[in-house]
């Protein structure tokens, strides 16, 4: 593929990774290296070093921007390395994307991108990190956290120690809800680490 | 189409998600292949092959962390 494309889409990761270290105010480990790999299979792909990966035949298609955010946000990630990813993919994964979502509108705004949301929205509602974000709300439901801080705070807090954070804001909880915090972190924690039957 | 209720998917999704070692791994990723072959309009599961392609990471990892040290050799 052209080279102008890589730099396209390189450009765009760069402005995007901007934007994204300002609202959580963490610095990325992205090396400003994108590799377009064609047949990928995975749309996009950040693997434990510092290189971002993305499927060569997506940088032309509009629903980029979702996997790019996506992507640059584990780049930003606390802990984000393979012993803990693999134990607690849940809690990374279904961060990350909740994130993504959350976000999203904010980050294309101020890069002034009219994206075709109609096609990302379609992806995302029957996608299959769905299971780790329904996991993931309920549990910051139970805590009466609210939703973007809720999720920023877990990407500042290293992978493995996610589940820890939670069950110490249950405890910290009172009466009733405190009962109810502990359930629901008992029965989202092995789906959040990829248990789901 | 809607295949959010689709049993098939649901264990499909369960088997990618809970892919850990590398016969798993490669086992989810055959049939998530098969899947999206069979339901190309079912954008919202492509993203398995990404954790599958993570997952296939740390289980490589794994592997060679747990290999036999080598013994080094005597310097003279």
């Amino acid at each position: 593929m052209a080279d102008h494309i890589r730099a396209r889409i390189t450009e765009e990761l760069r402005q995007i990774t901007a934007i994204l270290e300002e609202i959580t105010n963490r610095t990325s480990r992205w090396n400003g290296t994108v590799e377009l790999v064609r047949d990928a299979g995975f749309k996009g792909l950040k693997p434990f070093h510092c290189s971002i990966f993305m499927a060569e035949d997506l940088a032309e298609e509009d629903v980029r921007w979702r996997t790019l955010i996506h992507e640059a946000l584990h780049a930003l990630s606390a802990g984000y390395n393979s012993t803990d990813f693999e134990a607690n993919r849940g809690w990374e994964e279904g961060t990350v994307e909740q994130l993504q979502r959350l976000i999203r509108p904010i980050v294309l705004a101020r890069m002034k991108v009219l994206p075709n949301e109609a096609a990302m929205m379609q992806i995302e509602e029957n996608h299959l990190f769905n299971a780790y974000i329904k996991a993931l709300e309920d549990v910051r439901e139970a805590l009466g956290r609210e939703n973007q801080e809720f999720y920023l705070t877990l990407l500042k807090t290293p992978i493995r120690d996610r589940y820890t954070l939670c069950v110490q804001a249950a405890i910290s909880s009172t009466g009733d809800n405190r009962r109810k915090a502990v359930e629901v972190l008992s029965a989202a924690s092995p789906i959040l680490k990829g248990r789901l039957l | 189409m809607n295949y959010a209720n689709d049993p098939k998917r649901r264990l499909l999704i369960a088997q990618v998600l809970g892919a850990t070692t590398l016969p798993e791994i490669e086992e989810a990723t055959q049939a998530l292949q098969q899947w999206v072959k069979d339901h190309p309009d079912d954008l919202g599961i492509v993203d398995g092959f990404e954790q599958l392609a993570l997952m296939r990471i740390c289980a490589e990892e794994k592997l060679t962390s747990t290999k036999a040290p080598v013994e080094p050799a005597l310097v003279r």
